[in-house]
């Protein structure tokens, strides 16, 4: 699969995969059992949409976000 | 969709008949407002404001008092379980347990969503961070048509922060459902609007125009909606102070003005709207005070009374 097919053929929403980038977003107010969720906005350039706060996240920074998860499970 | 039971958590939740029904029924209460009335005597109210209000908390319980409820709730988090570190989560469960519709305001962006996840009974939002003011979105157009008689057409000039003020988000949104509305943003660069509110007026069928300058627009200017350089969504002190005063309207700014031209002003203001005005034909801002009581009063009655 090419890396245009793989965006391509990710899914509309995602729920718990990623975090808010925003500090003031409810989802990254402690001990809130909260759930952040997202909507694909834009496929290219790969963009995000917040459901609770409706702000942006641009792929570098989901990107920070899934080197960090894949550091981790190596680690 | 209509109010019957429902959350108001974006104006994004209503449409264009939904405003006109509010519109109708606001006029109603404006006649009450001064009266009190039995429709919710068998309801109450819990106001949550996690962060200072003095207008929308005072105007929210006083529409209820107005209307025959009740009121609870807390102004200061800090006299509550808050202070041990209870969640919004926990807080909005109990409210659901001992109230009918929670009103509240807190500072992160997505609280009252959030709440109305949680909760059965309706939450209003009174204000979530940056994010939406929906009521005073509603005050706001229902004090246009009033003033003006319509809202199709009109030339709007948001002389605002608009990176951060939540009622020009609402407003934005609430615009889209008019027709042939002209749109003119007037801030810095720093403060112009966010990126997911642009596209989304991309997608209206509202013009937007983006200026520095009130001068180069004010001519055919129908509305001003000013909102104050808020210093408590800055991550930055430094910028804040760098961009405070940077806009400012006075008596001789609005020379060139229509005669028709209205200024409204949600307050409370600091420097960007000078007392000088207060006098001109083209203040509305007292007006819209007065407004927010019958159009609260509306609200509440149609989410919370008998079905009309």
């Amino acid at each position: 699969m090419t890396k245009q097919e793989k965006i391509l053929d990710l899914p509309d929403k995602f729920e718990g995969r990623f975090r808010c980038i925003y500090p003031t977003c409810i989802t990254n107010k402690p001990r809130e059992a909260i759930v952040p969720k997202f909507s694909v906005i834009s496929r290219s350039p790969f963009r995000l949409k917040c459901h609770y706060c409706g702000r942006y996240i641009e792929w570098d920074r989901v990107k920070e976000q899934i080197n960090e998860s894949a550091s981790i499970s190596e680690s | 969709m209509g109010f019957q039971n429902s959350d108001v958590i974006s104006m994004l939740d209503f449409d264009r008949s939904d405003l006109e029904t509010l519109f109708k029924v606001s006029d109603e209460m404006f006649k009450h407002r001064k009266t009190k009335l039995d429709v919710l005597k068998d309801k109450v109210m819990a106001s949550f404001f996690y962060e200072p209000s003095t207008r929308t908390r005072l105007g929210f319980e006083a529409a209820m008092v107005r209307l025959g409820g009740s009121v609870i709730g807390f102004a200061d988090p800090g006299s509550t379980s808050m202070a041990k570190g209870e969640t919004v989560g926990d807080t909005t469960k109990m409210a659901d347990a001992f109230s009918n519709i929670i009103v509240m305001r807190h500072k992160c962006e997505g609280s009252a969503m959030f709440a109305a996840e949680l909760a059965e009974i309706p939450v209003i939002n009174g204000g979530d961070g940056i994010q939406h003011h929906p009521t005073q979105a509603m005050i706001d157009l229902y004090t246009i048509n009033r003033e003006l008689g319509h809202i199709d057409g009109l030339h709007i000039a948001m002389v605002a922060d608009l990176a951060h003020a939540r009622l020009m988000t609402s407003l934005c949104h609430a615009f889209a459902y008019y027709d042939n509305i002209k749109l003119s943003t007037i801030c810095p660069k720093q403060l112009r609007m966010r990126p997911d509110l642009r596209d989304y007026l991309n997608s209206s069928s509202v013009t937007v125009y983006e200026s520095e300058n009130l001068d180069d627009v004010i001519e055919d200017i129908d509305v001003i909606c000013m909102s104050r350089i808020m210093p408590e969504r800055f991550d930055d002190m430094s910028e804040y102070e760098k961009l405070k005063g940077s806009y400012t309207i006075d008596r001789k700014s609005l020379e060139n003005a229509k005669e028709s031209m209205i200024v409204l002003h949600a307050l409370p203001r600091v420097d960007e709207l000078n007392p000088d005005v207060d006098n001109t034909g083209h203040a509305r801002y007292f007006q819209q005070a007065n407004y927010s009581l019958p159009v609260r009063m509306a609200l509440l009655s149609l989410i919370l009374g008998p079905e009309r």
